[in-house]
């Protein structure tokens, strides 16, 4: 069964791109091809310059690991490990330097300072959201995939995680997969996907 | 039954989605290992039974040195036992000029009652008519006898019908290890050989039905007839017997392990599928269903589970044991396999039991779900202390199925107090390691922290995977321990030859006989005689209720006249050379004689030595292995210089073959007259035999909990494996190369190998010390080999577990991964 049909898109360095539609229209499986956790079965999908689909699990897993940040609706953090040895986790386990002075940076960019050393348990929803969008922008993503990210939480909460992504976001290209209108039309582009097929392509700004 | 058809629906329908998979499996080895260790155990000791009845000819014998009254032949009959009597006595027999001591035995038409006469050319007793004799084939080479030749015995002169094949030589007394010669017993007196003071043995066997059989023994007992030995068909020897109790009990104990080592997997399982259980239930409750129809439903569920998989268990458990069946025929002969009822039975009860004991507190935390979880999916039901108390009724009702009442009173509280401690050190481990964790990076963090997601859950499979380890350590030193201990006793180098009866003027020759054939044997004085006072108080058999004691007084023994007990004997304790009276000599005493007749050092000993009565002072008492085969005396007189009727007795390995020992023995024979040469090869060939059935049927089952446990600690290990599952993704996600989620994968196996092996060591340690303590009153110290053993053996049965468990998912794709985890 083909879930995406004829979809062609885009996206410029630095861009923040919105997909939206319904429940079961496409808009995870088209995140999964983009960030390469999924090859497609036909056409080609180019991240940064690399055709994905020609490239193996390894070298996949290898540009993710060196330009792609995530951000997940259920947080995805490591219940077994604090906020500051979450945000640490990706740079240690690919070796990069200064792990803890660059992790304990991202937790203050996103105002958590006072929370370096509690596990996700002992957070609330934002603070662990914020914990996770830590993580995904330690590494310095060239892009930041973002499914759902306000999904599980309040409305303020919501609010201030949206606020927090896009000013962290600057340099970074942010596609955001959400059914929420308000917060898509936040990003400067938006997609609507209905039924695997690409609908609408629109500029928000 | 709406309410019994919907629960079976459900409960095949989980069945068929796998939902009660661990549950079931965990089940399924429970019900297995009883099944299998019952059926081999019952089959085995049959078998053995068989065999020690066989080489008693009986089921039960009354052993005499006086006529067995026949008011029990009377009584056998009205029970229907079968009788059969024998009478035995050593004479010497005669054929061409050749004399030789040989064991004339007279039988009963029915003999044996178990087992078969075994003649080489298949005649049976009533050939033998009232002129015709089986003989041994020994006396072919030491008379020159012959198939046909006359024999002398007595006044009388017979044929030599046919020769004996296969004889037992257990429940042998030493004068029976002289060629054996068969004959009715009606034959016997007609010999003139019986008289007054003759010394013949009176045997009375029984056999039938095991009721009748119990009873008589307690009647016999109660007899108490001082001139009487009762001799059960257990085992051939009271040493062996005690050999083959250490066996069972070691069947029993690895029996109950597996099943308790199965009921930690379903421990595991159980608060595997909590969750799953719980939601289902706080749903029903929430759609309005009652508490009531709740329990009923589940707990109809959990007894269809019990029975399918306890069914499961015992036709494996069953097909297992047939499948053995050619491996044990060829170490019991004849193998008697057992019905196969008992076993069954006890398969299905602990099975049930197993689920029910331990899977009760997640079933009974289930029930107590609030039906706002449905909504709030933080509300978890809280364990409670009545849960725990049904649980451990349960654990009491299986471990009695399993265990002997004397073992269970120390075995219910030792686990009780023993699974607490146990997940107090579990909970210690895992705090350790969490303390540890800041100060790694990486991937070992990562692995680490794998660890410590569901402490709960880990402390369980640490606690399953550590006792698992220390059972398999306890069952590889205890089993190493028996088989070495049974080794022990039947060495390499044991005496299978024993030459006694050897006159002082003979001495010499004897000696230079043995030493041109290269035999080390030192010939031992001794003498025969009787113990009759202690500190100048006459001792009687009938002062003692101790039928041993009775035999000793009543009878002369063998008593050895050397300057010091042999190196072989243990020096428990000796008396002080300030206590000595000087003008008495001294005598060492085997500890147990002294116990049993109530002798202290220093005491003052009054011997009959064949007619002359001589004190002796009590200066030392020793241990003595009896099951050594080496020339062992209960007494040790001190030599003096007045002269004792004494002669020599010497034992040795021969290595000679036949025809030289036939030689040596002829020579003896010829140029010794009287001296006694017993041949034990046979005997302690067929000990061995019996042994290595002992250890095979130890091995067997001590590989089966091998099994049982590799494939609870499996168990143990897929109980978090969803979580697992989702770190790899989140890795993978995040751009984790493969070989880094192997890394992390593998290591998180072995890091919890480590621990469970440090767990497993700690709990070795324990025991050693506490065994050293209270049962073998020895100091221990710390053994760095126990823990460095287990937790490497540990570590690397985890990595092997990890490596065969998760070699696929570690090589998923994240899109795989993510199907697997969508499809839980």
């Amino acid at each position: 069964m083909a879930i995406l049909k004829g979809c062609e898109l885009e996206v410029e360095p630095q861009q923040s791109l919105a997909i939206v539609g319904r429940s079961g229209s496409g808009k995870s499986t088209l995140l999964a091809l983009m960030a390469g956790l999924d090859t497609a079965t036909r056409g080609d999908v180019r991240l940064l310059s690399h055709n994905l689909s020609q490239l193996n699990e390894d070298q996949r897993a290898q540009i993710r690991a060196q330009s792609v940040g995530f951000v997940f609706q259920n947080f995805q953090l490591m219940s077994g490990l604090t906020a500051l040895e979450n945000v640490m986790m990706p740079l240690e386990l690919f070796n990069l330097d200064q792990p803890k002075q660059r992790a304990e940076q991202a937790l203050e960019s996103v105002g958590l300072t006072h929370r370096l050393h509690h596990r996700p348990q002992s957070l609330s929803g934002g603070e662990q959201q914020r914990v996770a969008i830590a993580r995904a922008l330690v590494t310095q993503p060239k892009i930041l995939f973002a499914d759902e990210p306000t999904g599980n939480l309040d409305e303020t909460t919501a609010h201030q995680v949206q606020d927090l992504l896009f000013n962290l976001q600057d340099h970074t290209t942010l596609i955001l997969v959400t059914h929420d209108v308000d917060y898509a039309a936040r990003c400067q582009r938006q997609v609507r996907l209905e039924q695997g097929l690409l609908l609408e392509d629109q500029l928000c700004h | 039954m709406p309410l019994i058809n919907t629960a079976l629906r459900w409960f095949w329908r989980g069945i068929r989605r796998g939902d009660w998979l661990w549950l079931w499996i965990a089940v399924v080895i429970a019900s297995t290992s009883v099944t299998l260790v019952e059926q081999v155990a019952q089959t085995v000791q049959k078998s053995m039974l068989s065999k020690a009845a066989e080489s008693l000819s009986a089921d039960l014998v009354i052993r005499s040195t006086r006529p067995i009254e026949s008011s029990w032949q009377e009584w056998a009959a009205d029970n229907q036992l079968a009788t059969s009597e024998t009478l035995s006595l050593t004479t010497m027999a005669l054929h061409q000029d050749q004399f030789q001591m040989v064991m004339l035995k007279g039988v009963s038409a029915n003999y044996p009652l178990r087992g078969q006469l075994r003649t080489q050319n298949h005649k049976s007793l009533n050939e033998l008519g009232d002129s015709a004799v089986f003989a041994d084939p020994q006396l072919a080479g030491l008379l020159g006898l012959e198939l046909g030749n006359q024999l002398t015995l007595g006044s009388r002169d017979f044929i030599a019908l046919d020769w004996l094949s296969d004889q037992d030589v257990f429940q042998a007394t030493f004068s029976q290890f002289a060629p054996q010669v068969i004959l009715p017993i009606e034959q016997i007196d007609a010999l003139g050989l019986l008289g007054p003071g003759s010394r013949a043995t009176f045997e009375l066997g029984f056999s039938g039905a095991a009721q009748a059989l119990d009873e008589l023994y307690l009647r016999l007992v109660e007899a108490d007839e001082p001139h009487w030995q009762i001799i059960q068909a257990r085992a051939p020897t009271p040493d062996l017997e005690r050999a083959l109790n250490t066996a069972w009990l070691f069947l029993d104990l690895a029996s109950l392990a597996t099943v308790l080592v199965a009921g930690l997997a379903i421990l595991i399982a159980s608060q595997f599928y909590l969750k799953r259980w719980t939601a289902t239930l706080a749903l029903l409750r929430a759609t309005g269903a009652t508490s009531r129809r709740l329990v009923s439903l589940f707990a109809l569920q959990l007894t269809f589970l019990a029975l399918f998989a306890s069914g499961l268990g015992i036709l494996l458990g069953l097909a297992l044991f047939y499948l053995l069946t050619p491996v044990l025929a060829n170490y019991f002969s004849p193998l008697v396999i057992a019905a196969p009822g008992t076993a069954m039975l006890l398969g299905l009860l602990s099975g049930t039991l197993a689920l029910w004991t331990f899977s009760w507190p997640a079933f009974y935390r289930a029930m107590q779900v609030s039906p706002l979880s449905v909504l709030r999916q933080d509300l978890s039901p809280k364990s409670a202390l009545t849960a725990l108390l049904v649980s451990l009724v349960l654990l009491f009702l299986l471990m009695s199925l399993l265990l002997n009442n004397q073992l269970l009173i120390w075995a219910l509280p030792s686990l009780l107090i023993g699974g607490a401690l146990l997940a107090l050190l579990a909970g210690l481990l895992l705090w350790g390691l969490v303390k540890i964790q800041p100060f790694t990076r990486g991937w070992l963090r990562v692995a680490i922290a794998g660890l410590t997601r569901a402490p709960g859950l880990v402390v369980t499979q640490l606690v399953a995977i550590g006792l698992v380890i220390f059972v398999l350590l306890v069952m590889s030193f205890v089993r190493h321990d028996l088989l070495n201990a049974w080794q022990a006793t039947l060495p390499a180098d044991m005496p299978d030859t024993f030459v006694m009866n050897i006159q002082p003027d003979q001495h010499e020759g004897v000696a230079r006989l043995l030493a041109e054939q290269n035999l080390t044997a030192e010939l031992v004085p001794m003498v025969r005689g009787r113990l009759v006072a202690k500190n100048d108080q006459p001792m009687r058999a009938s002062q003692f209720d101790e039928p041993r004691a009775k035999r000793l007084l009543e009878r002369e023994a063998n008593i050895a006249v050397l300057s010091a007990p042999p190196d072989y004997n243990r020096i428990t304790a000796q008396l002080p050379d300030n206590q000595w009276q000087t003008d008495l000599p001294g005598v060492s005493i085997e500890a147990e004689i002294a116990e049993l007749f109530g002798l202290a050092l220093g005491d003052v000993l009054t011997y009959d030595l064949i007619g002359e009565t001589r004190q002796y002072q009590v200066r030392s008492l020793r241990e003595v292995d009896w099951q050594s085969f080496r020339l062992n005396f209960f007494f040790i007189l001190e030599p003096t210089e007045q002269s004792l009727p004494i002669t020599y007795i010497t034992n040795f390995q021969s290595n000679l073959d036949e025809t030289a020992t036939l030689a040596l023995r002829l020579a003896i024979n010829e140029q010794f007259s009287g001296v006694l040469w017993v041949d034990a090869r046979a005997m302690i060939h067929q000990i061995r035999d019996i042994m290595s059935q002992a250890a095979m049927a130890v091995t067997l089952l001590y590989m089966f909990t091998l099994v049982a446990s590799l494939v609870v600690v499996f168990t143990a290990t897929q109980s978090t494996q969803l979580a697992r599952l989702r770190t790899w993704l989140l890795l993978r996600t995040l751009g984790a190369k493969q070989a880094d989620i192997i890394k992390i994968g593998l290591t998180e196996f072995v890091l919890i190998g480590m621990l469970g092996g440090l767990f497993a060591a700690s709990l070795g340690q324990l025991a050693s010390m506490l065994i050293a303590h209270f049962w073998l009153e020895l100091s221990v110290g710390f053994n760095p080999w126990i823990w460095l053993s287990a937790i490497v053996i540990s570590a690397l049965l985890l990595l092997l577990i990890g490596w065969l468990t998760q070699r696929h998912p570690l090589r998923q794709t994240p899109k795989q991964l993510l199907q697997a985890l969508q499809a839980d």
